[in-house]
């Protein structure tokens, strides 16, 4: 591994990449970080091998048969996680044994058990650790910028709406008498096409647990503090694949934070005629003094043209650098020994939200986040 | 033509050119309580319905004194403070025989009427959600409460915000079956935060925030239904300002436009002999929904719906 002030070119090994590409991508578009090698366990299922194999071809890379020969072969120095969600934090784990810095596709883990293991291992190995997230979006520096400024004075409460104009499969209640449910991980294998499989895996996953991290990540970059406790509402109202495999497409929880701030999160999947591109997604901030209403996707271009395709989006965001941030991010905190923008600790406690949320959703009362000591 | 009497109301200029537009209306007299709190025989006299906006406080009686004297009453939000009060009030005015319609002035803004219509059309599917942002000049919401000093407690803002309650049940078509709600200090004012959920899966979040400085407020309307959604947003309707430094919103205005809609409700249903679209009894449910969001305020916990009340869940 490179001495933490070395400036050159970090060795990265991509293990597994299942889904949507952009983390890996990310990484590589990045001067300062060199894709060498993809890898996978060997007992993945063919499916998984074709799609690894595949961006190895594409970046010109080997593809090995073993995570533990690749992390030790090829001189990697970070690996970039971006299997199921299922498998993310035990990858991670396994490259922070190795020595490496990781970084990590969103969520965490679906286990908060599996969180602790990697802020665990983590902190022993003294390694740095970044789930991949949105924070340097334009809109969300600009209202990072503008709270610092003192625009709203002293902020206290964060609403995020956090709607996806995605169709996830046939619409609720569409199944036929006799019908069996929709298998979860065939339909999100079939979505690869077109990208809209974060929640690829065995086990199901719902919004809050697939996206939730993005605005949780928003909430907590510009609060600065943890949520101790949330109220939830969670159900399948869209689509029959979430109503059979007993996860949410559409969830609202308040925020009690820590410090007497409070917030709120809208977020659901919630069909691709629900929206003109691809989704409202907006910010709203109390202080003080003010408030500020924040679009995410801004700012963006408007297209329109004879025979435009109906899934083609009218507005195209613009000026976005966020990978390229992150990965600036990431390489100073390398560099400097110094704290990554969402770290295996806030990365944890967001998690916990999430579960807490969704345990409240089921209990109908309000859940007490379980924090880390 | 119904003659109306104004009682209490601060923008008698509006309503004037309000009821330019309003062929079956005239506006005959505007007044205020006399010093016992009642209205005097004569300016009851002198019309055929009463609009009430005096404050809260005097609303029961002079509603109850309206009926009396046969006079059809719009009354302003939160015309009794019991269940109680609510009921005597109620079955007054149907012994009178009169039109008792509550007022509901968000329900008539041209875009959240746009979004009933689309959903009662079958356009967005069943609701799944509804947000609300409701924020307002803090010198609106004084004027409100009748209060020039306005340092408002929890319970305050739950009466301001009755209005974006009201729209979460006229939106569902039901009271919510659980209810968690919550506030903070914010500056030298509070904030308030409720959290809905209804029977089939429905939620909704309104906060409200009566902080802001300058003359115009802030409001925010979404609806996500299962095979739609409606946006009624200030921050899509605003225009730009570009004078001294950073340039400022300009907000299209629809509160006027709500106000005469909410009239117009009025006049037609008294004209149809019909029960107007707000009744007393939409105003009794939304007396024991505010009285449920301060009591999940006030033990910190959420509060549900068994029988005929609103219990604590922890």
């Amino acid at each position: 591994m490179s001495p933490p002030n070395d400036p050159g070119v970090f060795r990265v090994a991509v293990l597994s990449v299942v889904k949507h590409a952009y983390v890996p991508l990310g990484v590589a578009a990045h001067p300062r970080f060199e894709l060498v090698v993809v890898a996978d366990d060997p007992d993945q299922p063919d499916w998984v091998h074709e799609r690894n194999e595949k961006f190895a071809r594409e970046q010109g890379v080997p593809y090995v048969r073993d995570v533990e020969s690749a992390l030790r072969d090829h001189g990697a120095q970070v690996a970039v996680v971006s299997s199921e969600a299922e498998r993310h934090s035990g990858l991670s784990v396994r490259a922070v044994d190795a020595g490496l810095h990781v970084i990590q596709d969103k969520p965490m883990s679906n286990r908060l058990s599996e969180c602790d293991r990697v802020v665990e291992a983590v902190e022993r190995k003294g390694v740095k650790f970044l789930m991949w997230n949105r924070n340097f979006l334009p809109a969300l520096v600009d209202a990072r910028e503008a709270l610092e400024r003192g625009v709203v004075g002293e902020p206290r409460a964060f609403h995020v709406d956090f709607y996806f104009s995605k169709d996830a499969g046939p619409p609720k209640g569409s199944r036929g008498a006799g019908d069996p449910p929709m298998d979860w991980l065939e339909t999100l294998k079939a979505a690869h096409v077109d990208g809209s499989d974060g929640g690829v895996g065995r086990d199901p996953l719902g919004e809050l647990q697939i996206e939730g991290c993005y605005p949780l990540a928003y909430i907590r970059m510009l609060a600065g503090v943890d949520v101790r406790r949330v109220f939830a509402r969670t159900t399948a109202h869209f689509h029959q694949l979430n109503a059979d495999n007993g996860v949410e497409d559409l969830a609202t929880v308040t925020l009690e934070m820590e410090g007497g701030l409070l917030g709120t999160l809208a977020i659901g999947r919630i069909g691709a005629a629900s929206h003109a591109d691809i989704g409202e997604i907006k910010l709203h901030i109390l202080g003080s003094e003010g408030g500020l209403v924040i679009s995410e996707a801004r700012p963006e271009v408007g297209i329109y043209y004879r025979g435009q395709p109906a899934k083609e989006f009218r507005n195209v965001r613009l000026a976005d650098a966020n990978s390229f941030l992150l990965m600036e991010d990431f390489a100073h905190a390398i560099d400097d020994d110094a704290e990554t923008i969402l770290g295996a600790r806030a990365s944890r406690a967001i998690t916990a939200t999430v579960e807490a949320a969704i345990e409240s959703g089921r209990s109908g009362r309000a859940v007490v986040v379980n924090a880390l000591d | 033509m119904i003659r109306l009497a104004l009682v209490g109301c601060s923008n008698v200029p509006l309503y004037e050119r309000l009821a330019r537009r309003l062929p079956a209306a005239d506006i005959v007299a505007a007044v205020d309580p006399d010093s016992s709190g009642a209205l005097r025989e004569a300016d009851l006299a002198s019309c055929d319905a009463v609009i009430i906006q005096s404050s809260a406080a005097l609303r029961t009686y002079l509603t109850a004194q309206a009926a009396e004297a046969r006079k059809h009453v719009l009354v302003a939000p939160s015309f009794a403070s019991t269940i109680d009060d609510a009921d005597r009030v109620i079955e007054s005015c149907r012994e009178a025989g009169i039109c008792f319609m509550v007022g509901q002035r968000k329900r008539f803004l041209p875009g959240v009427a746009t979004i009933k219509q689309s959903l009662a059309d079958g356009k967005l599917g069943a609701l799944g959600l509804l947000r609300v942002h409701r924020w307002e000049p803090q010198a609106s919401a004084g004027a409100a409460l009748e209060d020039v000093s306005f340092e408002p407690v929890l319970e305050d803002l739950v009466e301001l915000a009755i209005e974006e309650v009201d729209l979460a049940r006229w939106l569902f078509g039901s009271s919510p079956t659980i209810i968690h709600a919550t506030g903070c200090e914010l500056g030298e004012g509070r904030y308030l935060q409720v959290h809905f959920g209804f029977s089939a899966g429905g939620m909704a979040l309104i906060d409200y925030a009566p902080i802001l400085p300058g003359a115009r407020g802030y409001f925010s309307l979404s609806a996500i239904g299962s095979s739609g959604a409606a946006y009624a947003d200030d921050h899509h309707n605003a225009h730009l300002l570009f004078r001294d430094g950073d340039p400022t919103a300009l907000i299209s205005d629809q509160e006027s436009e709500s106000l005469r809609g909410q009239i117009e409700e009025f006049i037609r249903a008294i004209s149809a002999g019909r029960a107007p679209a707000i009744t007393g009894a939409d105003g009794r449910a939304l007396l024991e929904i505010s009285t449920a969001i301060q009591r999940s305020i006030s033990c910190g916990s959420s509060v549900a719906r068994q029988g005929g009340s609103y219990e604590p869940t922890e």
